[in-house]
């Protein structure tokens, strides 16, 4: 602080210079914090209020009033929604886990610096620059019995339900996650391939000098070095492909039966379909406790001891 | 000051005001000239992209030229577009002026407001809209509600039966009728399934849409109606009473019956969402099978809406459905008809293009575009009309179907049909898929829609009856006729 013959108006200058400087950041984020409330905290509300209203467009084109929490037990009790909760985990935790550790094994091979690489990785790319429901339709037609794929796994001798892989209930869940699988295992391929080029080259190289094997390498200095990348990913992409709705619609709209029925499926016929709003909300309040409690679980023991 | 610099600063300022009149005056001529520019009416018309969108943006420039009138066509598909009518419904968008309405979405469009009725625009233009060269049916089926007319149909579907030349012959089948025949029940049908499978390896008796929820519902309703299996107790006449009675023996051995054809068709059938079974016909060996009207036409091309010819052209016929016998001959019927939302500001220009877009001139110069890829009529004379017969031969057994159709009781068009029909398909597509017993299925969707009803006041229903019948409508028609 600069004292001289006017020291009130230099103590003035400090405050409204500290002042400044603490409310600065604010007036940056301001405007996406203002964003960010429009776009997800108000339909949150929004949503979360007409869920205890009873609002079906079908009857009426403006709501009816409270209905306490029957749009939830409504919700809960449809005959369709213990398998849609079941598909809905089934096909999270799989594709999940399958695309985390293809797109390790691709990233681990891209590290290499083969010759070529540049263009396999362009390539590569491209799956994930199609739109979901491009590939959802694309993949439905491979899939018919006279379908490419259904071509080459038969040349296999791969038994295949004559149905299609899509008309049989035991095949069709996994014919929707192997589309996913395409579309976004080089998604995780190109994140952790970053994360690999992170890790320092040095370590890589005394552990080579040391005699350590690649399978050692991998296990004791590249995972551990990966962990939070990989944590970072695979919670995102599970909540990603919990809210799956797009290559389910293209492909199978849920059937055969419930076979590929989820819960995002069950909210988009209750609220694109019926417009029973207030249903729907509950739905979409339904998912986002499921996936909240799940995912804080995560976080609780993936993260523990470490700041996020 | 000097006097020099006075008069010097005198000419400045005038000048300065000058400049600033004439700037004034141009912007004013300029808002003038765009506001003139502006005023002219641009309409905006959402439709959903079955054929009769493709066959209607080809004549649109006609409209533009005769009235001055821009049109905006826009189509998307069924579902996307539902989602933007209702979205533009509850936000009281003001930018849409006509829109098509599927007629199962009719009666909760008109319940809630959204479209206008058109009643009184009819009977002001009679003389134009000729009401009476609409066949009653369709316009009771497809564009009432509670006695007012809320649409006029752009594009009508009956139902009817396709079958290949060459597997009949082949399997020494007499051709099926295109006239009522007492001998083409659902039994004969049924045989001509079985005998044309036995063909070959790669032959199939038929094909069915199987999709749930909804596609299996249009192709299964068209056969349940025929059967005698009705969804409600007393709907759509007076009083209505909306107690499920889908759980009875009628229906239970219907459903069996479909899961019969099922063994006759590609097993991925289960799977085939409407096209499907059309592209399957088109081109696989597919003996015979019922389905939409359109078909007539689609299954003459390659793929939706192309140019190249199928392989089936010249191989293919068109009969009318089998029958049940002791139950009376009700078809199925689905239209698309044009409306007007509520909040449209042009309100006469959307008229305007309703009438022309439904009059009997368009609609055969829809029929004629080069690809022959519409014959959705609705108007009587169209199905008449020589020119017309020559690229659709079949038009005459269509009329036979629309005439006899009934598209209030085969899919009964009341507010909650999206609901009840989203439950029945599950069902329908369980049965078939082996999960359920036609009995397990039937009774589920039986006590699922008396849950539905329950939860929105349908059962028992509170509201206002209104006695919808044909014949109320044909005096209607009779009264807006010239």
């Amino acid at each position: 602080m600069r004292f001289d013959a006017s020291g009130g108006d230099v103590q003035k200058e400090y405050i409204m210079l500290n002042i400044k400087r603490h409310f600065l950041p604010y007036w940056f984020i301001g405007p996406s914090l203002l964003f960010l409330v429009l776009i997800v905290v108000y339909p949150l509300g929004f949503s979360l209020y007409y869920s205890f209203q009873i609002w079906n467009l079908q009857i009426s084109a403006v709501p009816l009033g409270p209905a306490g929490l029957t749009n939830y037990i409504n919700a809960i009790n449809d005959p369709t929604f213990v398998q849609a909760f079941i598909n809905t985990i089934k096909l999270s935790v799989s594709v999940t886990a399958i695309e985390f550790i293809f797109g390790l094994g691709i990233a681990l091979l891209l590290n290499e610096n083969l010759k070529g690489v540049n263009i396999i990785r362009a390539i590569l790319i491209m799956p994930t620059t199609v739109a979901p429901m491009v590939a959802g339709f694309l993949f439905r037609y491979l899939y018919y019995p006279d379908g490419l794929i259904s071509f080459f796994l038969s040349s296999m001798k791969i038994p295949l339900p004559q149905e299609g892989i899509l008309g049989n209930a035991a095949t069709a869940l996994w014919g929707i996650a192997f589309t996913d699988i395409w579309e976004w295992t080089p998604f995780f391929a190109i994140i952790l391939l970053a994360g690999l080029k992170s890790i320092p080259a040095e370590i890589i190289e005394a552990a080579q000098v040391d005699g350590a094997t690649f399978f050692r390498t991998f296990w004791h200095l590249m995972l551990p070095n990966l962990k939070f990348v990989s944590l970072i990913i695979l919670m995102i992409r599970f909540m990603q492909v919990f809210n799956l709705f797009d290559i389910i619609y293209a492909e199978t709209m849920g059937g055969p039966g419930t076979s590929t029925r989820t819960l995002s499926y069950n909210l988009y016929y209750r609220g694109l379909v019926e417009y029973n709003i207030g249903y729907a909300s509950a739905i979409a309040w339904i998912m986002i406790i499921i996936i909240a409690v799940i995912i804080n679980i995560f976080i609780i023991f993936s993260f523990r001891g470490k700041e996020l | 000051m000097s006097l020099r610099k006075v008069r010097l600063s005198s000419v400045k300022y005038t000048r300065k005001v000058l400049q600033i009149i004439v700037v004034s005056l141009l912007g004013v001529l300029l808002l003038a000239s765009l506001s003139a520019y502006a005023q002219k009416v641009t309409l905006n018309v959402l439709g959903v992209q079955d054929p009769w969108f493709f066959a209607l943006e080809e004549v649109i420039p006609e409209f533009e030229k005769m009235t001055g009138i821009k049109v905006n066509l826009e189509g998307l598909a069924w579902d996307a577009l539902q989602a933007r009518l209702t979205t533009s419904f509850i936000t009281k968008e003001k930018g849409i002026d006509v829109i098509s309405v599927d007629d199962c979405r009719l009666a909760q469009f008109a319940e809630n407001t959204w479209i206008i009725p058109l009643t009184s625009y009819i009977e002001r233009d009679k003389q134009s809209v000729k009401m009476n060269e609409f066949v009653p049916e369709v316009i009771y089926s497809s564009c009432t509600w509670r006695g007012d007319i809320y649409t006029l149909p752009v594009a009508t579907y009956s139902q009817f039966v396709m079958y290949r030349t060459d597997l009949l012959q082949k399997a020494g089948l007499q051709f099926p009728p295109t006239e009522p025949a007492d001998w083409w029940t659902w039994d004969k049908y049924m045989e001509y399934v079985k005998k044309i499978d036995q063909l070959g390896d790669d032959i199939y008796g038929t094909v069915i849409v199987g999709a749930q929820p909804v596609p299996i519902v249009h192709m299964y309703t068209g056969l349940e109606v025929n059967k005698g299996v009705r969804w409600f107790k007393h709907f759509p006449e007076a009083p209505w009473d909306f107690t499920p009675t889908v759980n009875t023996e009628k229906s239970i051995n219907t459903l069996k019956y479909y899961k019969e054809l099922y063994k006759y068709s590609p097993p991925e059938s289960i799977n085939y969402l409407w096209f499907d079974a059309g592209t399957a016909f088109a081109k696989k060996n597919i003996g015979i099978y019922y389905w939409w009207s359109p078909y007539g036409y689609l299954i003459r091309h390659a793929g939706y809406m192309v140019e190249e010819p199928s392989p089936i052209v010249g191989k293919f016929g068109v009969a009318l459905m089998p029958y049940e016998p002791g139950e009376p001959r009700i078809y199925s019927l689905g239209a698309h008809g044009l409306g007007i939302p509520q909040y449209s500001a042009n309100k006469e220009e959307a008229w305007k293009f309703i009438m022309w877009a439904t009059s009997k001139e368009t609609q055969k110069a829809m029929a004629l575009t080069h690809l022959h890829a519409f014959n959705d009529f609705a108007r009587e004379p169209l199905f008449q009309d020589p020119e017309l017969i020559k690229y659709y031969p079949w038009l005459p057994t269509q009329l036979y179907t629309v005439k006899q159709a009934n598209g209030k009781v085969s899919r009964p068009h009341m507010a909650l049909y999206p609901s009840l029909e989203g439950f029945y398909g599950l069902q329908l597509n369980l049965a078939l898929a082996g999960h359920k017993t036609p009995e397990q299925a039937m009774a589920d969707a039986q006590s699922q829609f008396e849950l539905i009803l329950k939860q929105n006041y349908y059962l028992p229903y509170k509201g206002l009856s209104y006695d919808d019948t044909l014949d109320k409508t044909i005096a209607l028609i009779k009264k807006l006729s010239p």
